[in-house]
């Protein structure tokens, strides 16, 4: 049975789109995405039996927004600001943190997520649902459909990095 | 619970109770915190609903709808003709009504014992595992399988294949390690089959008798053979190393049967499958 684009589209696009300009922080590369977004569900709506569409679209923005960046160049002027960013990182990961702890955590992950990043793309999305968005570890784990020991295993990955980042 | 209040609500989660597919607890969860940030949930769809007219204005349904179609439809243009990856759920459609007529054609023939290996495995592979005691049963081991209309075919080293078969690629690693699938072909080309990216660190091996990928394989028309790899060490391991050795030994005549140049501590476990052409549909 072939999706149907459009109805999906309707109900579903302003919300990937807002995601994806949430990420991405361009209108043009955000519509760019969102389409492709609505590609990977044509190619894998059998998916769309077993969950809600709404946290599926969601997680596969994410992970396509995250792609994109992964793929820009990094600044070399940002570089110096690592350790201390690292460091705010860190802190927020204990429940979401505040506006400001969000900021410097989204900065970060993009600097986390370079071109030679061996995180895994799932992980580079519970990292960013759990620091950036501010969700708990539970809310991530049941939008992800992992346990929250899954979430939190794969999650140590990312604080090693962030160890190394500050030089330890 | 009152500290629960303070914590942000989530843009992805407002999302979520916008549309209506939260579960109650979790809606009425969202809500309580919603009404310690001073907001309701009536104003947060008023402006989720708001921004919705907005975009569909800019980005109207039926052209953007067209638009993502027209991309899709490129998308599996681009991948027809060349390999392709083909998810376990499309592969008995998609095999459905040809599998049978190709196996027919070109009857399975083993053709081992030609290459310079330290031993063969079960099904013929290559093993080349240096430096160590060898156990037979925890080998590393590759598994090949081609899929067919109502059953999966096991192919030994050597077995006949052609364009458009689909093949499973399965791992055993009863040691664990880390290690990467990958093939070289008679048009000199390699692919990687696991893990996707072509950068970073081998990933860990499930320490399991046979592990199958995600994805299965469709062959393309490149000429002679497929011969797949899987490399295992240890330890983490670049990508690269494994890579650069397939293409080496990819650009070399001898490819089908000579082994991977690695580093000291690697293995490498071969199983190849000689390209015939494809059946036409006239065949009986």
């Amino acid at each position: 049975m072939a999706l149907d684009v459009e109805s999906h589209y309707l109900r579903y696009g302003p919300m990937v789109l807002r995601r994806c300009r949430t990420l991405l922080r361009d209108p043009a590369k955000a519509e760019d995405a969102m389409q492709d977004v609505f590609v990977s569900l044509i190619r894998h709506e059998d998916r769309l039996r077993d969950e809600a569409p709404g946290a599926l679209l969601l997680r596969v923005a994410t992970n396509v927004c995250l792609n994109r960046l992964r793929g820009e160049k990094r600044r070399p002027e940002d570089a110096h600001e690592d350790d201390e960013l690292a460091r705010r990182i860190a802190h927020a990961d204990d429940g979401g943190g505040d506006a400001e702890s969000r900021t410097l955590a989204r900065s970060v992950l993009g600097k986390l997520f370079g071109a030679d990043d061996p995180l895994a793309a799932s992980t580079r999305s519970l990292a960013f649902m759990h620091l950036v968005d501010g969700m708990t570890l539970e809310e991530v784990a049941r939008e992800s459909r992992l346990s929250v020991s899954g979430v939190r295993k794969r999650l140590r990955v990312l604080k090693g990095r962030l160890a190394e980042l500050e030089g330890v | 619970m009152q500290q629960d209040n303070k914590r942000h609500v989530p843009d992805w989660l407002l999302e979520r109770l916008a549309l209506g597919e939260l579960d109650a607890e979790t809606a009425a969860d969202l809500r309580r915190r919603l009404a310690a940030e001073g907001r309701t949930p009536d104003e947060i769809a008023a402006l989720v609903a708001a921004s919705n007219r907005e975009i569909l204005e800019q980005l109207p349904a039926t052209p953007t709808a067209a638009a993502i179609k027209r991309r899709a439809e490129r998308a599996a243009a681009a991948a027809r003709p060349a390999r392709k990856r083909v998810f376990l759920w499309s592969a008995p459609l998609a095999l459905a009504g040809v599998a049978a007529m190709v196996l027919v054609a070109r009857p399975w023939q083993p053709q081992v014992g030609d290459a310079p290996c330290d031993f063969r495995g079960p099904d013929g592979e290559c093993i080349n595992i240096k430096g160590g005691d060898i156990h037979p049963a925890t080998l590393p081991r590759i598994y090949l399988y081609r899929h067919g209309a109502t059953r999966d075919e096991r192919l030994r080293d050597g077995a006949r294949a052609t364009r458009g078969d689909l093949v499973q690629l399965a791992y055993g690693s009863h040691g664990g390690g880390y290690g990467v699938l990958l093939s070289i072909d008679g048009a000199r080309k390699v692919t990687m089959h696991w893990p996707e990216k072509q950068d970073g660190d081998a990933p860990a091996l499930k320490a399991t008798g046979e592990t199958r990928l995600p994805s299965a394989y469709e062959l393309d028309d490149a000429p002679a053979f497929e011969r797949f790899f899987l490399v295992r060490a240890a330890t983490p391991f670049s990508i690269a190393t494994a890579l650069d050795a397939a293409r080496a030994l990819a650009a070399q005549p001898s490819a089908r049967k000579q082994s991977l140049a690695l580093p000291p501590g690697f293995e490498q476990i071969s199983l190849a499958l000689d390209k015939a052409p494809a059946a036409s549909k006239e065949m009986p």
